[in-house]
């Protein structure tokens, strides 16, 4: 296995940089961002080439999420690109049939689409699969009846994959448009940080849908939803893996130029160590990414290393940003710095695609230790 | 006319950077508006190869980098008649040439201004902008004081600005469409052998100037050192309210 | 009897403004003064538009040459390759030795075009050049991209055509001019080239009398202090080439051998290392002040005053001051 870029990824990197010091990160509003990555084919570069996208492979995916996660300033724009491409990257193109394919994936490509994954509800978040939501077949026609919450890219997505309890009491998984009939989209949840992936209830009252809707078999859901809670973690977590190295980057720049005490703080130890560590979880998240990758590639499953990915990365991204804030000092902690946000947008990373304790809980069963 | 044959004339790119690819930017604007046909030459070592291979990301179908240790030393005069002889020698055909304002290595912009004289071909300078009409090219010129807007016929020489704003970046930077699509495409190394040009007629044999000696800038003597902060202060204060 | 050398200094522009002919008398002032040691035997003739002569006068006095020539030929119906064209007639006609332009654009491009012309030898923007009588030659200095040293160049073949960066004052004395009026009849463009609008541009002035430079010593953090401060005592900021790269400012403030060379009373280097190819472009300024920590940074082998503190430290407390 071979631990570094190869030419073509390397090609990648520079062009993603290009990208965003000169086009992206000026820009403020999300939409001409979105426009922006579109044009430039950040999305069809997540995209398998069996579907129309560009990347050959998952190594493809997960290091570009890692490229924009370092690259692309605004960590609340990354999250939401990424809860597209949970979406776009992984689940459609594994279960989807042709004619769903067929219809959504120009516009993911061409950004005119924006997807979202609608699974919490509000009983069940740790404990997911304590659905409310009824999917019901009749005929031609599937039912979705429920409420969704805390669904990210929600105010904003045209597309979302729903995930209910069917009557047979196995899982559905189901393509449900913004413009559906009964489907209502609650005003916008407003969070501690991630402020550019906008958050919503999603409400379905009577939804009716065809047939041709449903992702995989109709008993199908619970396997879609492991198996995308998986591939999640992996994705996010990239991207946090890059942007610990964009905060450990400007934090050797900051202990180097920052002068107390007639040197630069950098030339005290217990500030150095701080930047140590961050080097330390950084060098080992990627080696652990590069065996995902490696994994995922030749097929394997990956449940046990995504999980502790998901729960390394997810610590060390909060301790990281913490540690920048402390080196920061006082700038650290005012807005002008944009420390203070790494750390806003950092925390919920303990949380979402299932909490720290909820991935030890899984680590621990998966090697053996029994219930 | 309905295509056009465009040589660029591209410096070694020192770095991986947009503005080290202003030549291609524009190849991407003009195929806004005409069908375009690029390749592209450029004069330096072997080592510089992966650098210009990014050319072909930008959709140049030939590369021709001219490489050789007889062109060691040559001079602004001596490189722009190599590439003169190289142009000629293998009968390249064109209709416009691009080149970038100031050559990476000695920034004497002297490149494209040898090589229009050696052509006997018409060329704007500081170009910043270009239109395409049906047979001519009209540029938009920068100098210190004045721009103006010339129509040149065709073949031309055009020398392009290095500042192009972000729009223009927007428009044309390299896309992952670009880097991601299969090229399959090798750079065609020239050494002089292959461009039937002697060691007379270029490198160190051919250059009209030669650096005699390196020197050091002579420093001042003496000057007054602060290491106070409020020292600092009272001095600048004091010369700012003089000057002002 | 010693051949006389001529020395053809040529006007840079075609267009009739203050920064040109400011530009075009530094220029002037640094030849003359290279040329004023007492072995050096040339004649220093200047090649400039009548409509321009009056103006110039005015500005500067009397121009310090032997011969002035003054073309009749209207600027503005002037191409950039009509005017290199008539050049080379000219050079053609009375063959001077040394053919010396002002450093701009459009005198390191027409130097270039008429030096292939003439298979002659070319130097880039020079910054200082010395006249050896032994060689009946010029040595040529300029810095380089690649290295902390200038590089003296001298040409194997004559003319030698050369671009060269004005000084401030002439400090040598003065020559009387005789004038003769030369028409330019060359239409070399034809129908290959035509001006479809020419624009001049408002002056802008690079005679301020003090200047801020930065330097890639400078975060962008420390940057928004210094442009509070620069803001409040309306003093530009401009910077050296890593200052550039990193986008800290545009590509027209870049200061140095590939940018613009100021001539103030105070220059304020504030982060800048002092690479030569920085230092090229201030050597003209009455007084350096180098703020910088590094007491080993060789900006302070140019400075007149350096001070060895932050420009975190300095500039919020001039701003709180």
């Amino acid at each position: 296995m071979d631990y570094k870029l190869n030419e073509m990824q390397k090609k990648i990197y520079s062009g993603i940089r290009n990208f965003a010091d000169e086009i992206l990160n000026i820009e403020e509003d999300f939409y001409k961002k979105w426009k922006h990555c579109a044009d430039c084919g950040v999305f069809a570069s997540m995209i398998p080439n069996r579907v129309g996208g560009l990347a050959e492979n998952f190594s493809d995916i997960l290091l570009i999420a890692k490229m924009i996660g370092e690259l692309f300033r605004d960590s609340g724009f990354v999250f939401a690109i990424n809860n597209n491409m949970i979406v776009a990257s992984y689940l459609l193109p594994t279960f989807a049939s042709e004619v769903i394919i067929k219809d959504v994936y120009p516009g993911l490509i061409d950004g005119s689409l924006i997807a979202s994954y609608a699974v919490t509800e509000p009983q069940s978040g740790s404990d997911v699969y304590n659905m409310l939501t009824k999917i019901t077949r009749d005929g031609d026609t599937i039912e979705i009846n429920g409420s969704k919450t805390y669904i990210s890219n929600g105010p904003i997505a045209n597309i979302f994959v729903v995930v209910g309890k069917n009557e047979e009491n196995s899982y559905t998984a189901v393509l449900v448009k913004s413009t559906d009939a009964g489907v209502e989209v609650g005003g916008e949840i407003k969070k501690m940080g991630l402020e550019k992936c906008p958050m919503s209830e999603v409400f379905f009252s009577e939804c009716i849908i065809p047939k041709e809707r449903v992702i995989g078999t109709f008993s199908h859901g619970q396997t879609i939803c492991n198996m995308t809670l998986d591939w999640e973690r992996s994705l996010s977590f990239s991207s946090h893996l890059g942007t610990m190295t964009r905060i450990m980057n400007s934090c050797i720049k900051y202990v180097n130029e920052r002068r107390q005490f007639g040197k630069t703080i950098g030339s005290f130890q217990l500030v150095s160590e701080k930047i140590a560590r961050m080097k330390v979880s950084i060098e080992l998240g990627e080696l652990l990414l590069y065996k995902i990758c490696d994994m995922k590639n030749n097929g394997k499953k990956t449940f046990l290393e995504s999980a502790i990915f998901k729960y390394y990365i997810g610590e060390n991204y909060t301790n990281c940003s913490l540690e920048a804030m402390q080196i920061y000092g006082a700038y650290g902690y005012c807005e002008e710095g944009g420390i203070e946000k790494e750390v806003r947008d950092a925390l919920a990373a303990k949380i979402y695609s299932g909490t720290s304790e909820i991935q030890l809980d899984i680590i621990s069963r998966m090697i053996g230790i029994k219930k | 006319m309905k295509s056009l044959k465009v040589l660029i004339l591209c410096r070694p790119p020192l770095r991986d950077a947009i503005e080290s690819y202003i030549p291609a930017l524009w190849i991407k604007e003009m195929r806004h508006q005409i069908s375009i046909s690029a390749y592209c030459m450029s004069m330096d070592r072997e080592s510089s190869k992966p650098l210009i291979e990014r050319y072909f990301d930008y959709g140049v179908e030939e590369i021709y980098l001219i490489s050789d240790k007889q062109f060691a030393g040559a001079d602004t005069f001596a490189t722009s008649y190599t590439l003169y002889q190289a142009i000629c020698n293998m009968e390249l055909d064109f209709d416009l040439i691009l080149a970038d304002a100031v050559s990476t290595y000695g920034e004497t912009g002297h490149i494209p201004a040898q090589i229009a004289a050696f052509l006997n071909i018409p060329f704007a300078i500081n170009v910043a902008g270009i239109v395409l009409a049906e047979n001519n090219i009209i540029c938009k010129q920068i100098f210190r004081s004045y721009e103006e807007n010339i129509s040149l016929s065709y073949p031309c020489l055009l020398s392009l600005n290095s500042n192009v704003d972000t729009e223009f970046i927007n428009r044309n930077c390299l896309t992952l469409f670009d880097i991601m699509a299969k090229h399959h495409k090798e750079i065609k190394i020239m050494n002089s052998e292959q461009l039937k040009i002697s060691e007379k007629q270029c490198g160190m044999c051919c250059s009209h100037t030669i650096v005699v000696n390196a020197i050091k800038m002579n420093g001042k003597n003496k000057h007054k050192l602060i290491e106070e902060s409020r020292d600092a202060i009272s001095e600048l204060n004091k010369l700012i309210k003089g000057v002002g | 009897m010693q051949n006389i050398n001529t020395v053809l200094v040529i006007y840079d522009a075609l267009i009739n403004s203050k920064i040109d002919r400011e530009n075009f008398f530094m220029t002037l002032c640094r030849i003359n003064d290279a040329c004023s040691k007492t072995y050096c035997s040339v004649n220093i003739e200047l090649l400039v538009p009548e409509s321009v002569i009056g103006a110039l006068t005015e500005e500067y006095g009397e121009l310090s040459a032997d011969t002035i020539c003054l073309f009749r030929t209207k600027l503005e119906n002037q191409t950039l390759l009509d005017y290199g064209a008539n050049i080379f007639s000219y050079c053609l006609e009375n063959r001077p030795q040394y053919v010396f332009f002002p450093s701009s654009i459009i005198g390191r491009n027409l130097s270039a075009w008429l030096g292939a012309k003439m298979e002659a030898g070319v130097v880039a923007d020079v910054i200082d050049l010395e006249y050896l009588n032994e060689d009946e030659s010029f040595k040529y200095i300029r810095a380089t991209a690649e290295s902390e040293l200038l590089a003296r160049i001298k040409c194997n073949k004559k003319p030698e055509i050369v671009s060269i960066r004005g000084k401030r004052n002439q400090e040598s004395n003065k020559r009387k001019p005789v004038f003769k009026n030369i028409d330019f009849g060359t239409n070399e463009s034809g129908d290959k080239i035509q001006i479809m609008e020419r624009r001049a541009y408002s002056i802008q002035n690079f005679s301020d009398n003090i200047v801020i430079g930065v330097g890639r010593g400078v975060s962008a953090f420390d940057f928004e202090i210094i442009k509070t401060f620069a803001d409040m005592n309306k003093i530009p900021i401009m910077g050296s080439k890593p200052a550039i790269e990193s986008k800290l400012l545009g590509r027209d403030k870049q200061i140095g051998q590939s940018g613009n060379f100021i001539h103030t009373d105070i220059y304020i280097a504030i982060g800048i290392s002092g690479a030569p190819q920085h230092v090229v472009g201030i050597l003209d300024c009455k007084k350096i002040i180098a703020i910088n920590t590094d007491r080993n940074a060789p900006i302070h082998n140019y400075s007149d005053i350096s001070i060895l503190l932050s420009a975190h430290d300095v500039f919020s407390s001039l701003i709180s001051v």
